[in-house]
């Protein structure tokens, strides 16, 4: 049965001209994603066609690292949302409701992605307005409202707000930690749909709910951050298995290893990095889970071993680590640190 | 990029509130500005500088800390071996003034080893203020360490955080390596902290709140 049913899958492919090339011995048949690039239209008859969850993830993941139309984005991720997250139809309560972290979500707005023009502040970045504005952020303490929101937000920050908070008051047992700030802005940057607010909105929330959820990435935030030191863990033994010499130094500079690692994880590689590297970092990931995080960074290591092992003094190599991955994007270039993509620049 | 020669390594945290404006305080000192694009802290960041207390040289292994509350579980794991403490709180923002005792027994709590350290009321360039000086005096006195008003905005005092904490850590590394190398005279006949010989080592011994 079985080998009829690969006899029958070799013929069908090996009629088919697609660009799919072919690999078999007598137990497996690999088949290998194709090199070409996919057209919009091709993404969009994928999409409309295929079940996420009967995808190829190969071919996928394979044309998600290659360079596509951004605007592509907002029907690949509703795709991949879609099946696995119900519709969010309870989002405008939650975005309304106050929630336990409003302060933080405030304050937190305004130092998120704060260097793209798509979240420029409302007011202007004189010194007095910035003194004027950072006082009134300290001294708010009533509820914040659509009003308060109106007065120190533009529009975007507004929604990001929103975002935020609605997640708290979704996942209370979570709420809202520094580095969602960093996901959910890129979400709604990549997301948005300027024709329809609303549904950009919807769609980086549902997003992050499938991420968060789905791909269970709370457990990043959560108060023991199991998950998160399980996976610097793992980190650690993928360096040690990979890059001994490399693993010997930072161990010798007796900080914990967490110490080099857990912003890559909890702001998902966003977090001091240029749009376009963590764009194609999410791209994968919603694929890939943390796997992407633990190659990037395997990656970086290799690249910098020389250099690293160069240096001398314990500080320098602890500063150095410490800022190793936007370091190597300046230094390599975006397309070096991500296995097989192309970057969009 | 070695910062050459210095005769002490001494490992600093920066811990309070978040947006209380430990990051910004930082950049003022290490890199002489006030980013207006600004990110919110997340884990830790790590800054170096050479600070210079008279005749000696101290090397600061600065760590910035993120102020959420969440994070203590992972940050409380840098605690350790730390020599100098900078509690800051925000003049504007009651909450972070009260949450300071919060963070001073977290330390008590985490660590063996006695710290110095200072308690930094920042954003005094506001009108707006919540916190009176004499609170922020009395609270200092209750501790036993230096208080200190600041601006990281416009620059104002930032300088002198690092040169009254940089006082007292000689005063205390001076005592300490007076104590080291006596035990020490007697075997090797010399102790001094110092990267060109490579004998440059974490101070391990305590301190009181300075």
């Amino acid at each position: 049965m079985i080998f009829n049913y690969y006899s029958k899958l070799k013929q069908l492919l090996q009629q088919d001209n697609h660009d799919l090339d072919l690999a078999t011995n007598d137990q497996f048949i690999r088949i290998i994603p194709s090199e070409k690039k996919w057209e919009d239209d091709q993404w969009k008859e994928y999409v409309q066609n295929v079940d996420f969850q009967y995808m190829d993830r190969h071919e996928v993941l394979s044309q998600l690292k290659k360079n596509f139309d951004p605007s592509l984005r907002s029907i690949i991720y509703p795709w991949i949302a879609n099946k696995t997250v119900p519709p969010p139809i309870d989002y405008k309560l939650f975005a309304q409701n106050p929630c336990a972290q409003d302060n933080i979500i405030f304050r937190d707005i305004e130092r998120t992605h704060s260097h793209l023009q798509f979240y420029k502040s409302k007011r202007k970045s004189s010194k007095k307005h910035v003194q004027r504005a950072s006082q009134q952020l300290d001294s708010i303490k009533s509820i914040i409202d659509e009003k308060i929101l109106n007065d120190f937000f533009s529009l975007n920050q507004r929604r990001l707000f929103y975002l935020l908070r609605a997640y708290a008051n979704q996942d209370p047992s979570i709420g809202y930690v520094q580095g969602m700030n960093y996901i959910m802005g890129l979400l709604l940057f990549l997301l948005d749909d300027s024709n329809s607010l609303f549904s950009g909105e919807m769609k980086a929330y549902q997003m992050f709910l499938f991420i968060n959820i789905k791909m269970n990435w709370s457990q990043t935030y959560n108060k023991s951050m199991k998950k998160l030191k399980s996976m610097v863990q793992h980190l650690q033994f993928l360096l040690q298995q990979n890059l001994p010499d490399i693993y010997k130094i930072i161990c010798n500079l007796d900080q914990p290893f967490i110490f080099f690692m857990d912003q890559y994880f909890f702001g998902l590689m966003s977090y001091k990095t240029p749009i376009e590297f963590s764009a194609k970092i999410l791209d994968i990931f919603i694929i890939q889970g943390e796997q992407i995080i633990f190659d990037v960074l395997l990656r970086v290591f290799t690249l910098n071993r020389n250099e690293i092992k160069q240096l001398s003094d314990k500080d320098e190599q602890t500063q150095f680590i410490k800022d190793i991955l936007p370091m190597s994007i300046e230094k390599f270039g975006i397309q070096a640190l991500i296995p097989n993509s192309e970057i969009i620049i | 990029m070695s910062l050459g020669y210095y005769d002490w390594l001494v490992k600093v945290i920066v811990l309070g509130d978040s947006g209380v404006g430990k990051t910004n305080i930082l950049t003022q000192f290490c890199d002489s500005k006030f980013s207006q694009n600004y990110t919110a802290t997340i884990g830790v960041d790590f800054k170096i500088k050479i600070l210079n207390v008279q005749d000696k040289k101290i090397k600061l292994q600065i760590w910035d800390t993120a102020g959420q509350e969440r994070f203590r579980n992972i940050t409380q794991t840098y605690y350790k071996g730390a020599y100098g403490i900078i509690f800051v709180y925000s003049l504007i923002d009651r909450n972070s003034f009260n949450n300071v005792e919060g963070w001073i027994k977290s330390i008590l709590e985490s660590t063996t080893d006695e710290v110095c350290s200072i308690l930094v009321g920042n954003k005094l360039d506001s009108q707006d203020r919540r916190v009176q000086t004499a609170e922020g005096e009395k609270l200092a006195q209750k501790y036993n360490m230096p208080f200190i008003e600041t601006s990281a905005l416009e620059n104002k005092n930032i300088q002198d955080i690092f040169d009254r904490l940089g006082q007292n850590l000689k005063i205390r590394l001076e005592n300490e390596g007076q104590k080291v190398s006596n035990n020490i005279h007697t075997q090797s006949g010399q102790f001094k902290l110092n990267q060109e010989v490579n004998q440059t080592e974490q101070p391990t011994s305590s301190c009181n709140s300075c």
